[in-house]
Order: structure tokens, then C-alpha cells, then sequence
């Protein structure tokens, strides 16, 4: 029996779900099983699913591949010339190898089939680039944000007694004490 | 066989209450590495692989926690220890199930992990007990630095960390909590609230009950996108869905305990007499009788058994973890009996209040 929504690998995995009296039966792959989010035969609850990564990928690259196939066919896009036989000139990898198994030969890869890499990569993770972290001293936002200066403490126990005594303006006035204290030190 | 000494250990991370534990079972944070230069390990030679695994130990080998590591190569092992490895959550099951040459560092009690040669060079991951995502993340944030110092990690500008699945560019993080919503799963409304969780870019998976309504409502819920934000940022959001969905399952649970309270206590009562005394019971049978328990241990409706003896049984009852405890392989039969030994010896001391 063939998957029942890809229609493409063999349906390994049957779930059945029941809401209310309704009960819907599914015969699933692997992949398609996994993308539904069925983690269903991680039967360890204490388990991450390892497989989640790959899945979420293909779930997304399937529909980054269907829509453009539908816009081909409505004629509002040109087919795309991306040769599937494109290879890395670093490990060899083929782009053909990659629309199989969801990963690349090398980091270099992402240099090689950069065309064909760029749209998918923008339907998953929204059209971004990548923002470093901070240093790792400075990740937490309860340090990176609060001085631990005694008199920034003390300063800052009374903004909460004033907001309690819905004295804001009070409150206001110590938070701009305490920024011209933090300015101060760091500068 | 090896890592009996995983067995008896009575420090591991999963047997410490974390914030939230009574919602939350645990928290993970992951980053993927890869070297410069070198192929994915799923399309380099045992060679190139080889080369990868001596270049990673040498590094983890200079860190200030590689006096606590343990190193194994994977490939070495039988396959029921790299079972048991994995239920004890320091390596994958494609870990566990790939070819080649692979290892992995640990230290279980810490729940710290060193990956190498999964699907991508390094895979790095901290767990903790209850909602403590971002205690993790830092923890593993100090350490990435540090390696980041004596390896090579292939970065873009633009895409951040490379590696093998675009879907992990970025920070190549991964925040991931195990939450425990009976209540929800109770009244039917869990699909719904996990459907809003997806609103809001993150992944949910779960196992959802089939055969009682208090069933094993376990749900893992992760961020979806790696690129973009900063790994605080990600962290954070995370952070902050994990306590939302604390707090309505809370609420949830009051209500139903208001409406419902003999009939959920009748429940919890029944799962906990089937655990105390059955003679053989199947995986899925225990986890839906161990949710239950722990909403009698939320709910003080039990006594004499704490949420971590819990979180400890959920890893004890897996296959690969009872053929430890009997010290030889085991038929599914035999498992299910020795399942029930195990259950009935922990659960000695639970009582109904």
C-alpha cells in the first residue's frame, strides 16, 4: 500500500485518531507520518524526536516544490533552470542527491547550488540573515539588562514599592536614577 | 554489555525537580557544528569520518568538563547498548542507527552530550529536568565558545552555522520542552491549544492517548526556524510558550478536579493498582498509567512517590534499559514481565491518600 499523501513510498505507519466519536484512520510513511507530526513510534515520551529536523525540511521543501510547480503550470513563472545534475566542485555532491535525502555533500555546497538553495532556504526560514549571539557572558538577559551594583538593587526595590503605590511618577524618576547610574559605569 | 554504572546512578539530571517540572518533563537545547571544509558525514568515506571523530575528541578533550566525559564509539557497541543510550537521551535513534564511524561524549549526569558524526560534525545538547531552557542554553552556549576557539566551525555571513539540512542554518539551534497536558488531552481541548502553539513558529509533536482519556498526553514543542534571531531570542520564545501552556494546563486541571474530582481520582487510584500488581504490561499500557500517576502526585491525591522516581520510571520501563536490569536480552514477553517487576518494586511505597 502506497502512502496515502504522498503516494510515493510505502505506508508503514497507521494511526488512527479519535475526536469525539469520530475516529479518522491514516496510513502514512515515514516521512509524511513524521511531518504530521505524529511522533509515533518514538514511544519513549522522554524522547526528542530525531528525525524532526529532516522531516520539517522535506514537509517544507515538498511545499516550496508544489507551489512552484503550480505556478509553472498557471503560467505565471518561468520553469526554473536549475540542472539537477549541478555538482559541487568541492566534494562532488549532486543538487539531484539533495532533492532525494534533504542534506548536502559539504559546507561548500551551499556556495555550489546557491540559485536553487535560496528560495528554499527563504520558504523556511522567512527571507533573513543570520544574527550572531552575543558572548556567552552576556546571553542572559537578566545580567546583559541588570547591574548588580548595590545601590542599582536598593534603587530598584523602591521602583516596585512605587508602582505597588501606584506612585509612577516616583517610579519613573527612579528608573531614569538608575540609567544614569548603569551610564555611568559602563561608559 | 556496558553502561551498567548509567543504572544505578542516582544523580542523573532527569531525577532532579526543575521549575515547573509538575507541567514540564524536560528541556533540551541543541547546536549543530560542522567543520570547514569537510563533507557531511552521511556522504564522506570511514576515513574522512574517522578523521572527523579524532579531530572533535581531541577538542572536547581540552574542556573543563572532559574529566565528567565519557567517550564511546558507536560503532564499537552492540546495538542494545546504543539502544540504551539513546533512551537514556545522550544519543539519537539515527545516531544509534546510522553506519560508519561515529561517537559520542557524555556526562549523564549533567545530561550533557557531544554528538559526533550524526547528521551533522557535532551536535551538541544539554537536557534538564522541568522548564530550565535557558540554564541550558547558556550552559551550552559557554561551552560552544570554547570549542569555537580550537575547531574550525563553517559559518556564513549571512546563513550563520552551515549544515547538512537547511533547515538547522543559522544558530543551528534547537530548543526543544517534553510537556505533560493530561487536562487538556482530558476535556479534548489539547489540538486546539497545540494548534495555536504552531501559530506562533514552533513545531509540535506528540503522542496522543488512544485507549483512556487521561493517556500518556505527552507533547514535545520546538522552535521551527533557526535563522534570523539571536539563540536568546529563540530561547526565550520558547521559554515563553512552555509557560503559557504551563499555566493552562493548570488552570485545566483545577477545573476539572472541581467537576470531576472522584471520577479523575477513582482513575488515578485504578492506573496506580494496575502498575502496583500487574505481572505483564506493555510500554504503552505503563506511560498511560504513569501520566496518570503524575497527575495523582500533582493533585496530592498519591503519596510515597515523588515526580523524579516518575521521570526516572519512564526512562526504566524501555526495552533496552529492562534487558540492562535482567542482564541478558529479552523477548517481548519476557519484557513485559520484566517491566511489571520493575514497576511493582518502584511503586512499592505509592499509596492512595
Amino acid at each position: 500500500m502506497l502512502c496515502q499523501k504522498c503516494q510515493q513510498r510505502p505506508a508503514t505507519v497507521f494511526f488512527s485518531q479519535t475526536v469525539g466519536n469520530q475516529t479518522t484512520q491514516a496510513h502514512l510513511c515515514e516521512v509524511c507520518a513524521q511531518a504530521q507530526g505524529q511522533a509515533y513510534g518514538v514511544m519513549n515520551p522522554m524522547n526528542f524526536n530525531p528525525f524532526a529536523a529532516f522531516s520539517d525540511f522535506l514537509n517544507n521543501f515538498m511545499a516550496w516544490d508544489d507551489g512552484a510547480i503550480a505556478e509553472v503550470n498557471s503560467g505565471r513563472k518561468k520553469p526554473a533552470t536549475v540542472d539537477p545534475q549541478l555538482q559541487c566542485p568541492h566534494c562532488g555532491y549532486q543538487l539531484s542527491f539533495f532533492r532525494q535525502n534533504g542534506r548536502l555533500g559539504c559546507t561548500k555546497c551551499y556556495e555550489a547550488f546557491k540559485a536553487a538553495l535560496e528560495p528554499l532556504i527563504s520558504s523556511i526560514h522567512g527571507k533573513v540573515v543570520h544574527v550572531e549571539d552575543l558572548p556567552a557572558e552576556k546571553t542572559d538577559p537578566l545580567t546583559e539588562r541588570r547591574s548588580q551594583k548595590p545601590e542599582v538593587k536598593a534603587l530598584r526595590e523602591k521602583i516596585s514599592q512605587a508602582i505597588q503605590a501606584e506612585k509612577y511618577e516616583e517610579a519613573a524618576r527612579l528608573r531614569d536614577e538608575i540609567k544614569n547610574l548603569e551610564t555611568e559605569k559602563n561608559g | 554489555m556496558a553502561f551498567e554504572e548509567l543504572l544505578t546512578s542516582n544523580e542523573d539530571w532527569f531525577l532532579k525537580a526543575g521549575p515547573s517540572c509538575e507541567v514540564v518533563v524536560s528541556s533540551r537545547v541543541r547546536f549543530a557544528r560542522n567543520l570547514e571544509g569537510k563533507k557531511f558525514p552521511h556522504n564522506s568515506s570511514a576515513v574522512e569520518q574517522s578523521e572527523v571523530v579524532t579531530e572533535v575528541h581531541k577538542a572536547i578533550s581540552t574542556l573543563p568538563q572532559a574529566p565528567n566525559l565519557q567517550f564511546v564509539h558507536l560503532n564499537k557497541i552492540s546495538s542494545l547498548d546504543r539502544q540504551f543510550l539513546t533512551e537514556h537521551q545522550l544519543i539519537s535513534a539515527e545516531h544509534a542507527a546510522s553506519l560508519g564511524e561515529r561517537a559520542v561524549a557524555f556526562d549523564a549526569k549533567e545530561g550533557l552530550s557531544f554528538l559526533v558524526n550524526e547528521e551533522d560534525h557535532l551536535r551538541l545538547q544539554v537536557f534538564r529536568g522541568g522548564l530550565s531552557l535557558k540554564e541550558a542554553f547558556q550552559n551550552l552556549n559557554q561551552i560552544d565558545q570554547t570549542l569555537c576557539s580550537k575547531l574550525h566551525f563553517a559559518k556564513d555571513p549571512q546563513l550563520g552555522y552551515l549544515t547538512a539540512c537547511p533547515t538547522n542554518l543559522g544558530t543551528a539551534l534547537r530548543a526543544s520542552v517534553m510537556l505533560h497536558l493530561p487536562a487538556l488531552v482530558y476535556c479534548n481541548r489539547a489540538a486546539q491549544v497545540l494548534q495555536g502553539v504552531t501559530q506562533v513558529g514552533l513545531t509540535v509533536r506528540g503522542l496522543q492517548g488512544e485507549t483512556t482519556q487521561i493517556a500518556s498526553a505527552f507533547f514535545q514543542i520546538s522552535n521551527q526556524s533557526s535563522l534570523g534571531k539571536r539563540g536568546a531570542e529563540i530561547v526565550e520564545h520558547v521559554d515563553r510558550v512552555a509557560r503559557q501552556m504551563v499555566e493552562v494546563e493548570l488552570q485545566t486541571q483545577k477545573t476539572v478536579f472541581q467537576e470531576e474530582g472522584l471520577k479523575l481520582q477513582d482513575r488515578i487510584c485504578r492506573a496506580l493498582g494496575t502498575l502496583k500488581n500487574a505481572k505483564i504490561i506493555t510500554l504503552r499500557e505503563a506511560l498511560d498509567g504513569l501520566s496518570a500517576l503524575r497527575v495523582g502526585v500533582e493533585q496530592k491525591i498519591l503519596s510515597g512517590i515523588d515526580l523524579p522516581n516518575l521521570n526516572h520510571l519512564l526512562i526504566l520501563i524501555q526495552p533496552a534499559h529492562l534487558a540492562k536490569i535482567a542482564g541478558r536480552e529479552l523477548n517481548p514477553d519476557m519484557e513485559a514481565m520484566e517491566r511489571a517487576r520493575i514497576l511493582s518494586l518502584y511503586l512499592k511505597s505509592a499509596e492512595a491518600v
